[in-house]
């Protein structure tokens, strides 16, 4: 392509004839809060370039202006859909600062969100990918099942979304054998759904045409380009962070990460019912392991008021000592990370004895994975590229940070 | 105990004529079933309201009595919602701007004379810029007996085995 | 005088051509199914997806004139005609298109002796009207200037060329059977068995290409939301647009029609009420025949709730590789069929 000429100070460049530039987003109705640069020759795409950053809020430039404590409310904005994990990542990489450690109901706790946290999140993704692909009844029964979970987090931690449930040291509340009894329903009911979504959805001969061998992304390719989560393992690579590097109370329990060999968007389907099956199996051992204890470090419990000491014994929900607010980790670096329902998300602290941090590095799956929307959709045909979309699981608010 | 990886291969690929066929029945018949008994799980939000559970992080509500102007909600706030004020001499206390609270619900656990507490409320129109500014005897107002007493029906949402969700009416 | 007013009145209403194209099957009945389907497809929708579907307006008939409500919200919209559009297709295409996509009920007879054209060829020439408003979508595709819209009128072409062919093939299937090509003497050979069940094959190719014409799910291809926006009708607003979204229903009813006449038996079961000459000859049969298109047509739009949407080259590689080759079997099982009576 050739300079041709400039008009009113805008350049101007030649296409060829055959070439078609479709601007798909960043306003269209499967396009996210992104734009994707697509060239196509008749119908096939030839060359796609993904143009992410409609979203940017300067997270990590803005928590250096932020108490330590404070943070962790800014950062579970990342990914709204997955809020527990991102911010059991930073807390996990403040805790290493701090040198607490959380008592083992604690991470029981954390860990049940945590898992809560990867169904809603999965079924989230399958639905924005079910009505990419046209299907309605997916798109509605994904995200209505996924109300059972955002019920069950919000019994846990108060909230719907934005749960801000782990503190240094522990988890902000306790659960009563009463919302175990309720997680226990609801996991039951999700583990029939999902033989629903499999008549309705995975086998439906339509979805399912749609899906085989659209996308393809083979292991040396994956390995290339950096790509994690499901996507990774559903091409053939063997890498979870709940395996390589056990937080909260994977340790304690018995669970299988399926890896697929495909690579494709049915294996990449395949990969999160897969995945959901096993977090019901993790939660279901979970609860009947958990034990009894107090959910915060000893260091913090020390602080405690009689009148605070009186709430948790009444209300079972943990009251701040007063230096929450002004927490000064020693001068340090330290890094935290976490299997998040998309991918595996890195937290890189620095701190220099202060209140506030000296540095933030925040490494976010969908970021990892934006990359994929160069390479995936080229030589596919134009009704690919959101199913290729909605197959990567893609978050733009996520990636931007 | 841990996790382990375990290979797997996506089963049944490239369907036959016969399994297509029988996939589809299975799929209309599943939609049938689901239109002639349906599963609900919205319900009729203005008409029907849903209460949240105690512990439930809406709305914030300070009690006057019991603040002793510590300042340590304010310090705490993530987004700076939350400011205190002269409420004459020598008192200070909190006031919340809605516009920017987050519900992070940080300034009720570290009170420390527990003044601050969540109401189940959640879902409040604001008129106005100002009207968002919850000061004074405004803030120690509880938002909750407005709603309990209205004319709409209250439901509770308990997760059920068989549909997932149902709605029990409180009242 | 009055009198002779209102009698005048009734004779033109009661004109064949007049009652045809206005009362039924035509605009009124047309628009009085089209909200009826409309509101049902979102009622079935509803249903299967874990909600209620329209309630608001309406709540004690479950929202059955929503469909009101939002073409009244249509008709006050500022119409936007962009500047770059070229100006006057833009604005005929939808209208023409609605018009148009009514016009095949001109040949279709819904009642043994009271139609508007005696026509020995009605189904041929009923057939061919329907493949008329197509040609407007493409055109209001080119006169969008509009990059998504140029895709949707592209893939609208394709489907054309897939669909057309099938649908005539399996129409041929049913004509060679009833050994005509008139509705009313077609309808009349039914009398004691349908054609679905003479011909099933062509029956069920005829309704897969009709599901492909109209843009039902699977099909939506040349308005994938998801992909190309609203194809070839993005650029539409107001009116225009509320008038571009009930073709494909207009269309769907009307080749439902076509084909409760040729595979359901049309007005059979008829009977007669006697002294009620108007009553027996027009209302009853027509009611007959478009309760049958009702049903097929809310067969058609539960596919909604069930499926996706296919690939441009999956939907043509399935027309052309299996359904094209279903309507040509069901030819000749109909022409079977005709030479075993013959040799019988």
């Amino acid at each position: 392509m050739e300079q041709i000429n400039n008009v009113g100070g805008f350049s101007a460049k030649k296409v060829d004839d055959k070439t078609l530039i479709l601007f798909f987003g960043p306003q269209h109705p499967s396009s996210g809060h992104m734009r994707i640069i697509v060239k196509l020759d008749g119908d096939i795409i030839v060359e796609s370039d993904p143009d992410i950053g409609y979203v940017h809020r300067t997270m990590e430039k803005l928590s250096e202006t932020k108490e330590w404590i404070k943070n962790s409310v800014l950062f579970e904005r990342l990914a709204i859909l997955d809020a527990g994990n991102v911010t059991q990542a930073y807390i996990i990489a403040l805790e290493k600062l701090l040198n607490v450690e959380p008592p083992p109901r604690a991470l029981y706790l954390r860990t049940i969100l945590s898992e809560i946290n990867r169904i809603s999140s999965h079924l989230y993704g399958m639905g924005i990918f079910a009505i990419m692909i046209g299907s309605s009844t997916g798109y509605m029964w994904f995200f209505g099942d996924r109300e059972i979970m955002v019920q069950l987090a919000e019994r846990i931690t108060g909230s719907r979304l934005t749960h801000t449930y782990h503190i240094p040291g522990g988890v902000r509340r306790d659960v009563s054998n009463a919302f175990l009894e309720e997680l226990e329903k609801g996991l039951n009911y999700i583990e029939r759904r999902l033989k629903d979504y499999e008549v309705m959805f995975v086998n439906n001969p339509i979805i399912r045409s749609r899906l085989e061998n659209v996308g393809v992304l083979s292991r040396e390719r994956a390995i290339e380009l950096g790509v994690t989560g499901p996507n990774l393992r559903a091409s053939g690579v063997s890498y979870d962070v709940r395996v390589e590097e056990p937080y909260g109370a994977y340790q304690f329990v018995d669970f299988e990460v399926p890896v697929y060999k495909e690579g494709d968007a049915l294996a990449r389907t395949f990969q999160r019912f897969d995945e959901i099956r096993q977090s019901i199996s993790i939660l279901r051992q979970l609860i009947k392991s958990i034990p009894e204890g107090p959910v915060l470090n000893e260091k913090y419990l020390k602080l405690f008021t009689k009148k605070m000491k009186d709430i948790w014994d009444a209300e079972k929900r943990v009251k701040f000592p007063s230096i929450f607010a002004n927490l000064r980790p020693p001068a340090g670096k330290a890094y935290g990370r976490v299997e998040e329902g998309r991918g595996e998300i890195f937290f890189y602290l620095e701190s220099s004895g202060e209140a506030k941090p000296y540095r933030v590095r925040v490494v976010t799956p969908s970021f990892r994975n934006s990359i994929l929307l160069k390479y995936l959709p080229v030589g596919e045909r134009l009704a690919d590229l959101p199913a290729i979309y909605g197959s990567i699981d893609y978050f733009p608010p996520e990636a931007d940070r | 105990m841990g996790g382990k990886y375990v290979e797997k291969v996506v089963p049944s690929r490239n369907l036959s004529l016969l399994n297509k066929a029988k996939n589809h029945a299975e799929a209309l018949a599943l939609g049938a079933k689901f239109l002639v008994r349906p599963l609900r799980i919205t319900y009729r939000y203005p008409i029907v309201k849903e209460i949240p559970d105690q512990g439930y992080r809406g709305l914030i509500v300070l009690d006057d009595n019991k603040c002793i102007g510590c300042s340590l909600c304010a310090r705490i706030c993530p987004a700076s919602a939350m400011k205190m004020f002269q409420a004459g001499e020598k008192k200070l206390r909190p006031a919340v701007n809605y516009e920017r609270c987050v519900f992070c619900g940080y300034c009720v656990d570290i009170c420390p004379e527990n003044a601050l507490k969540h109401a189940r409320t959640h879902d409040v129109v604001f008129e106005s810029g100002e009207s968002m500014l919850y000061i004074g005897e405004k803030f120690t107002l509880d938002p909750d007996t407005q709603i309990l007493s209205g004319k709409v029906r209250i439901y509770r949402v308990r997760v059920d085995e068989k549909r997932g969700l149902i709605y029990e009416p409180i009242r | 005088m009055l009198d002779s007013f209102i009698l005048f009145i009734k004779n033109i209403i009661l004109w064949p051509p007049v009652f045809y194209l206005l009362i039924a099957p035509g605009l009124v009945t047309i628009l009085i199914s089209l909200l009826l389907l409309i509101w049902a497809e979102r009622k079935i929708a509803g249903r299967i997806q874990m909600r209620y579907g329209p309630l608001e307006i309406s709540p004690k008939i479950g929202g059955a004139i929503q469909l009101v409500a939002d073409l009244t919200r249509y008709m006050l919209q500022e119409i936007i005609i962009p500047r770059t559009v070229d100006t006057l297709p833009y604005l005929i295409a939808p209208i023409a298109g609605f018009i148009i996509s009514l016009l095949p009920v001109a040949a279709i007879p819904i009642s043994p002796i009271y139609f508007p054209s005696p026509m020995t060829n009605s189904i041929i020439v009923a057939l061919a009207l329907t493949t008329l408003p197509p040609i407007l979508n493409i055109l209001a595709a080119w006169a969008s200037n509009n990059k998504f819209s140029l895709i949707g009128g592209a893939r609208e072409s394709f489907l054309i060329a897939a669909y057309e062919l099938i649908v005539i093939l399996s129409a041929i299937g049913a004509m060679v059977i009833y050994g005509t090509s008139d509705f009313t003497e077609a309808v009349s050979l039914q009398k004691n068995l349908w054609g679905i069940i003479l011909n099933p094959i062509s029956a069920i190719a005829f309704y897969v290409a009709v599901l492909m014409a109209t843009g039902r799910f699977p099909f939506e291809i040349a308005e994938a939301e998801a992909e190309i926006v609203m194809g070839a009708y993005t650029e539409y607003s107001g009116l225009l647009y509320g008038l571009s979204m009930g073709i494909s229903y207009t269309r769907m009813f009307v080749y439902n029609v076509i084909f409760s006449l040729l595979f359901l038996g049309g007005w059979q079961p008829f009977f007669t009420i006697g002294g009620h000459i108007f009553i027996s000859y027009v209302l009853i049969p027509a009611t007959v025949v478009i309760l049958k298109a009702l049903i097929v047509s809310l067969t058609m739009v539960f596919t909604r709730a069930i499926y996706g949407r296919l690939r441009i080259d999956q939907a043509l590689g399935g027309a052309w590789k299996f359904w094209f080759l279903v309507a040509i079997v069901g030819l000749i099982w109909g022409s079977a069929l005709t030479y075993l009576q013959q040799v019988i």
